[in-house]
């Protein structure tokens, strides 16, 4: 659809976790944020590291595909070097929310 | 459309979620191409986002580029940086040798899914 979407809602970590692995992504996992903080990715993550507010997670699919979950401030960071895993991840985000 | 107080008003998606007392999620991508970094190496002379800002310019002619900085530009809503250390950040460069890899970022907003993935697709394709 040539729709722009606006996502909106709760987000249920769990569901999301869940679908991801329907989809395929089987590796996802929740991540410890202080051990995870290693990797290509980390320069990255780092630009909003003032959030952290024990509502963050981040769910692993590799070292180069991750997605950072600020519950507290609703935002979702999907960083991903595979394509195929972004629209997946994508799908299974939409999953989780409703659209406007 | 929001019906308010018997009047039917315009108004945009993320303030509508608002006036109905909704929970507005931002979502981003930001999409990693990597790269040889022999393609820097290559583009020397020109500079790399000059090569990226030839190749949108050519394949979006009706959008808007705002050239940032040296290493950052701006497509509407989409953002493309070249990260030219992102495969050495945590291992030193020995002294005069090369990585093998650079990064280039593209980022985007969910709303903006249609033009940052072309962005990307296109981006991948044209400097492989």
């Amino acid at each position: 659809s040539n729709f722009k979407k606006y996502p909106y809602g709760k987000f249920n970590l769990d569901k999301f976790l869940n679908v991801l692995r329907q989809f395929g992504l089987s590796e996802a996992k929740l991540m410890d944020r202080d051990v995870a903080q290693d990797g290509l990715l980390t320069s990255l993550m780092e630009k909003d590291a003032a959030n952290d507010n024990g509502l963050r997670y981040l769910v692993e699919i590799d070292a180069s595909n991750k997605i950072d979950i600020d519950m507290g401030s609703n935002r979702i960071n999907v960083l991903c070097e595979n394509d195929d895993f972004r629209v997946k991840i994508k799908d299974a985000l939409l999953r989780c929310l409703k659209t406007l | 459309l929001l019906l308010d107080q018997n009047c039917i008003k315009v108004v945009h998606p993320k303030e509508a979620i608002n006036q109905l007392g909704l929970v507005s999620q931002q979502i981003k991508f930001n999409s990693i191409l990597k790269l040889k970094y022999q393609i820097l190496i290559d583009q020397n002379n020109k500079g790399i986002l000059n090569t990226i800002n030839e190749i949108l310019l050519k394949e979006l002619d009706d959008l808007e580029i705002e050239l940032v900085d040296d290493l950052k530009l701006l497509i509407e809503n989409v953002e493309v940086e070249v990260k030219k250390d992102l495969y050495i950040a945590n291992k030193p460069v020995k002294d005069g040798l090369l990585p093998d890899h650079f990064g280039i970022v593209i980022s985007w907003n969910l709303e903006d899914e249609e033009l940052g993935s072309y962005v990307y697709s296109m981006l991948k394709e044209k400097l492989k």
